[in-house]
């Protein structure tokens, strides 16, 4: 079975350290990164792999802000490790995308923990802490929606990292 | 509770059982509830697919035409009907006497590895087939009845076979007093015939639940989510995946609770307005228990090796083709790859069957690796195939290794193009320098390969068109199957309909459901009717659609060949060397038959013509006089100087005639390999690989 993980941290800022904890499960990582936002997306195109750095280490990344579990699953094809970056991100790229059909949120949700229980890859969930004060400057339905990410992504993980409590 | 499980034909010769129906079985045994299963498809078949049927149905065509012939002053409707069964005449009723021995065929393994007689008797049986959905003016292949009309009176004459099965299958169904009939539409087709089975059933048994659900059930042609008026037949519709839902449902009506409270449901609520709950999709995979072939009768399929059919994921996971329906493109869903290996287990000991299709949207390469690994790991016997696409895992040695060594002897892959200009359009993100690489890998681990693809999409050139047609016929050492789906055709439900501006193009429809599209400038997309042809009748999709490839992808590259469209039909001219193209010789293709009739519906002046029947499409042709000379003299093979000399043409009427005829696969050329050459274009990747 596969190892995966949930990193709650400042996704900018603590890129090095999931490098290096992605790193622990082999040599090959790959990137969901949710950072375009969909209406940008016919203008990057297809969905083929790029080489990117991420926290000083080469990644296989896909862009990919809506269907990221779908992006999991391509990349877990060739991959040890798969960093998602980051659930608050793609919880505000969702519900501005879905505003009019939210019943797609709960569906995406439900795509990544298939891809993260079927064993492919080790995940490594990238996320901000949602305790009080501490969340990302969400949206309330975005952040609902991270709430949710966390609750149902949560149970697939085998291990919580918290850098934020050891940054503090 | 009894359910009756039907699944409606869908215009396949029933070879393989869709997976829905030991899918439901599966949950509903777990629930407790008893099931029969009837494959209508396959039912159909067994009782009208009889030499002594068609040939009685062939003479009763022949004398309601002779009896049109005879009428003095024929109106529209009969000319209509005149010439459609002159088309359908025009298959030779010779064909007919092989039928009994082509299904014997098709469960003989030594036979049906034998191309020679597979080409024949395979064509025998789709033609006839054919007919048998054809004879009556409502028969599926004629143009069939869309939107409400599906429901109207039938057209009185000649027999309507399916529907005649239907009548009996309906009684057989009843008398074993099922509490719910629910039929299952995997494909768009199947709709058309389950309507038809629920009107049978409503007018039977009105008090007996009638629930039509399936992956095709959001229809352009019959919207039974949204029209009241399809409510006459059904009682319900489920919209979505029936896994969880439908047990429920079933358990509803078992409890004499409302069923109106189950997800996934639509109905006809009082008000006349169609009543609906919201739809969930299966949110784990993982608690579905495998399917339960129990309730099929295996030994009526035809194939030589019955074949599984199973399903490791829902949705793709790519989600990004601008074709592709919404249904596709979301909630992409896995099964635990061990899971499916317990499946596959599960299966071979409940039917003795080790020949799967994995029949995923898009089944990840992951995925497929673990398969193989597992496979190899519990020593198992199986052989399967899957369908994918040209992804980078596959350039990797390693994987094709693994997965021969598991069991793997076919991948399909939706390759859409060989332009990568016109990939991009599809958004389609494959790389044709992988493809290369990958097929490399493939042969020499004796995994084989197919592709499917299709032309016309908005923004495609003539020439990409040829393109993609060359890149695959220029690789067929390495290329078993060439799936040529035809030409596009817009759907409502994808991203290319979504923004039709981004693609420059104005969707309209064309005649009742039937979408097209032209481009915003004013211009119309160009005419695919003679590629469409050509690439027809020289691609295999029909060998693709009828599970051919797993059987026949354990033989030689030689007995591969000769049942493809192209060794069968032979090269287009532009194909064909200039510089030996007036020394080569044409001759008439063996599946070509031509016949005469008397009386032309479509003349005034009412003198004869012909129709050419191709066997290996179906396809029906007419004939001038001239089309009838060639085809005569080209009997023995000719150049086109002594065509000229033989028939007394001009040499521009011989070469247009010619050209004609070879791209629809009437006539082939002789012509030796080193002198067929094919776009340089199109030879792009392997020359990139090899610099590489």
């Amino acid at each position: 079975m596969s190892n995966n993980l949930l990193v709650l941290c400042d996704p900018d800022r603590d890129q090095v350290e999931i490098a290096r904890i992605a790193a622990r499960s082999g040599a090959t990582i790959g990137l969901v990164s949710t950072a375009v936002r969909p209406q940008d997306m016919p203008a990057v195109g297809c969905r083929v792999e790029e080489v990117r750095d991420y926290g000083g280490v080469s990644v296989q990344a896909l862009d990919e802000p809506l269907i990221a579990g779908a992006a999991l699953a391509q990349l877990s094809s060739f991959t040890d490790a798969v960093i998602v970056h980051h659930l608050g991100q793609w919880a505000e790229r969702l519900t501005a995308h879905h505003i009019e059909s939210p019943e797609r949120l709960d569906l995406e949700l439900i795509s990544m923990g298939s891809v993260m229980n079927a064993g492919l890859t080790d995940v490594i969930l990238v996320s901000t802490p949602m305790e009080e004060g501490r969340s990302a400057p969400l949206g309330a339905a975005a952040e609902q929606l991270h709430r949710r990410m966390l609750e149902i992504l949560g149970p697939y993980c085998a291990e919580v990292i918290d850098l934020s409590r050891a940054a503090r | 509770m009894r359910v009756a499980l039907i699944h409606p034909p869908d215009a396949i010769i029933p070879i393989v059982p869709c997976s829905s129906i030991p899918v439901l079985t599966a949950v509903l045994h777990a629930a407790g509830h008893t099931v029969k299963a009837y494959d209508a498809g396959q039912i159909v078949a067994r009782e009208t697919l009889q030499t002594d049927k068609v040939e009685h149905w062939y003479d009763l065509m022949e004398a309601a035409a002779a009896d049109l012939e005879a009428v003095g002053s024929r109106d529209a409707e009969q000319n209509a009907e005149l010439r459609r069964l002159q088309r359908l005449l025009a298959m030779p009723r010779s064909m007919i006497t092989e039928l009994d021995d082509a299904i014997a065929m098709m469960r003989d393994m030594d036979r049906f590895s034998n191309p020679a007689i597979f080409n024949r008797k395979f064509d025998v049986l789709r033609a006839c087939f054919q007919l048998v959905y054809s004879l009556n003016p409502d028969g599926y292949f004629n143009m069939r009845r869309v939107g409400h009309d599906v429901l109207g009176s039938p057209t009185p004459g000649l027999p309507d076979p399916p529907m005649e099965v239907f009548e009996r299958l309906v009684d057989r169904i009843l008398a074993d007093r099922p509490d719910i009939v629910g039929l299952t539409v995997p494909f768009d087709s199947a709709i058309f015939f389950a309507l038809k089975i629920a009107q049978m059933v409503k007018a039977r048994a009105p008090h007996v639940v009638v629930i039509m659900g399936g992956s095709a059930i959001e229809s352009n042609s019959y919207p039974v989510m949204t029209d009241p008026f399809y409510f006459t037949v059904l009682d319900y519709v489920m919209i979505g995946e029936g896994e969880v839902q439908f047990p429920r449902f079933v358990d509803a009506i078992a409890s004499g609770s409302d069923p109106r409270e189950v997800n996934n449901l639509r109905w006809l609520a009082e008000d006349g307005t169609i009543g609906k709950t919201e739809m969930l999709l299966v949110t784990d995979l993982n608690a579905v228990p495998a399917p339960d072939f129990s309730a099929l009768d295996y030994d009526n399929y035809m194939l030589p090796n019955s074949l599984g059919t199973l399903q490791t994921s829902r949705g793709c996971y790519y989600g990004k083709c601008t074709f592709c329906s919404e249904l596709f493109r979301k909630g992409f869903r896995i099964r635990r790859p061990d899971l499916v290996v317990d499946d596959m287990v599960a299966i071979y000991e409940q039917t003795g069957i080790r020949h799967f299709h994995v029949w995923d949207s898009l089944a990840p390469p992951k995925t497929l690796k673990k398969i193989a690994l597992e496979v190899k790991a519990r020593n198992l016997p199986f052989v399967w195939m899957a369908e994918t696409k040209f992804e980078r895992p596959y350039r990797e040695e390693e994987t094709i290794r693994i997965l021969a060594e598991g069991g793997c002897r076919f991948l399909q892959f939706g390759f859409e193009s060989g332009s990568s200009r016109v990939l991009d359009l599809i958004d389609k993100g494959n790389d044709l320098d992988d493809v290369d690489q990958t097929l490399a890998h493939m042969k020499k681990y004796g995994i084989r390969a197919g592709v499917t693809w299709f032309i016309g999409f908005p923004g495609e050139t003539e020439h990409e068109a040829d393109v993609s047609y060359d890149f695959i016929a220029s690789r067929r050492d390495r290329l078993m199957f060439s799936g040529y789906a035809r030409a596009f055709s817009l759907g409502t439900d994808t991203i290319l309909y979504e923004q039709q501006e981004r693609f420059g193009i104005e969707a309209f429809m064309k005649s009742e459901g039937v979408l097209d599209f032209r481009y915003r400038d004013g211009t119309e997309h160009w005419d695919t009717e003679e590629r469409n042809h050509a690439f027809w009748v020289r691609g295999d999709f029909y060998l693709i659609m009828n599970s051919i490839h797993l059987h026949y992808s354990t033989l030689s590259q030689e007995a591969i060949m000769a049942v493809t469209g192209q060794e069968r039909c032979g090269p287009l001219i532009r194909h064909i060397n200039p510089d030996v193209l007036e020394r080569t010789p044409f001759v008439r293709t063996p599946e070509v038959s031509v016949r005469h009739f008397r009386v032309n519906p479509q003349s005034a002046a009412g003198e004869g013509y012909a129709i050419a029947f191709h066997s290996l499409t179906g396809f029906s042709f007419d004939l001038d006089a001239d089309g009838v000379r060639l085809l005569e003299v080209l009997d023995t093979p000719r150049t086109y100087a002594q065509i000229v000399t033989a028939t007394g043409f001009a040499p521009e009427r011989i070469h247009r005639l010619v050209d004609l005829a070879v791209n629809r696969g009437m006539v082939r050329a002789i012509v030796e390999v080193h002198d067929i050459h094919y776009l340089p274009e199109a030879d792009l990747a392997a020359k990139v690989l090899a610099s590489s």
